[in-house]
């Protein structure tokens, strides 16, 4: 009767887990998302790496024993990239080849709901979108990795360090290279954007 | 005299490589040009493309069908583990129940029977038809 009675107590904080990991899924899914989409620029990969990520995620939460963690987002965010990082390193030999899949561009700007930005800043971001998405295609994962996190999170390259498990001298490597790249790949967006936005834009 | 901060070198701050915020000094141009990158980017960012409500709720479907199919095949089972666990019970309480004793066989009762066997066996008239004859049996 006492491993009844356990087994039922396991599964009730195992409901209760889900229904905490549901509401946590909702509020960071989004985000997850599009980070896993920006490193894979595949709508289909990035969203089978979502799915991998959360269901990682729910694994190390809702196990019997499974111990606290401190800082979700954080976490979550490290088990996203390295589950990305994980698929750009096995198909890495094509991966460089890549062309942008116009397809899944416009499914992603399909979805998109009307906005409070002008639309005027929508096509505007949309082409720095499309351009900066090529110009990533150029940096490697981890320089794409740390690119991201620090380009569209806002994150401080000590956390990157920390999400990534790398030192921060690497990643401010990883930045430093990522950045001359897309400089150089980007160069002709400064003028055209100057010009035609007649403001300090950095893209 | 003070330098102004190049493009690049405003770029470095905005991703962390350069130094803290405090770089950028007094100049009020400076930090105009800082301000006016960090809302290009506000801006930039406010903009991008965002998956829709409909595709996320999908993708959540997909996630429990996941989490659903791991999840040990006992919990599935349950209902069908639990009769059988029943069954297994009750049927393991039947077979521990003490069996009724049995008589122990005493050699008189055996004696006996056998003597009533052979009683009937060798009477001439079946034991049937006893109480019958005994009416025509003259009283002494």
């Amino acid at each position: 009767m006492g491993a009844v009675a356990g087994e039922w107590a396991g599964r009730v904080a195992e409901l209760e887990c889900a229904e905490e990991f549901d509401h946590w899924m909702r509020s960071e899914q989004r985000r997850i998302f599009n980070l896993c989409y920006r490193l894979l620029e595949d709508r289909d990969e990035a969203d089978s790496a979502t799915q991998d990520s959360f269901l990682k995620a729910y694994r190390a939460l809702c196990n019997a024993g499974a111990p606290p963690v401190e800082d979700r987002a954080k976490w979550l965010t490290r088990i996203a990239v390295n589950t990305c990082l994980d698929r750009l390193r096995s198909r890495a030999w094509k991966f460089w080849k890549r062309r942008p899949n116009a397809d899944d561009e416009e499914f992603i700007l399909a979805l998109t709901p009307d906005r409070a930005p002008s639309a005027e800043d929508r096509l505007f971001a949309r082409q720095i979108e499309r351009r900066l998405g090529e110009a990533l295609r150029q940096l490697s994962p981890r320089q794409r990795a740390v690119f991201l996190l620090k380009h569209y999170e806002d994150r401080r390259l000590e956390e990157i360090a920390e999400i990534l498990q790398l030192d921060l001298g690497t990643v401010k490597a990883h930045m430093a290279r990522a950045l001359k790249k897309l400089r150089e790949l980007l160069k002709d967006m400064y003028g055209i954007e100057r010009t035609s936005r007649n403001s300090d834009r950095f893209d | 005299m003070h330098k102004h901060l190049s493009e690049d070198e405003l770029i470095e701050l905005l991703y962390g490589l350069g130094p803290e915020e405090s770089l950028l000094g007094p100049c009020e141009l400076c930090r105009h040009r800082w301000q006016s990158l960090l809302e290009a980017r506000r801006q930039f960012l406010a903009g991008l493309p965002q998956a829709s409500e409909a595709f996320l709720a999908e993708q959540r479907r997909s996630i429990y069908r996941k989490i659903e199919a791991e999840q040990p095949a006992g919990w599935r089972l349950q209902p069908a583990a639990a009769l059988a666990t029943v069954a297994l019970v009750v049927l393991g309480l039947l077979l521990s129940l003490p069996a009724p004793e049995r008589q122990p066989t005493r050699a008189s009762n055996d004696s006996q029977f056998f003597t009533e066997v052979y009683a009937l066996v060798e009477s001439a008239e079946p034991l049937a038809a006893v109480p019958i004859s005994a009416l025509f049996e003259e009283q002494p």
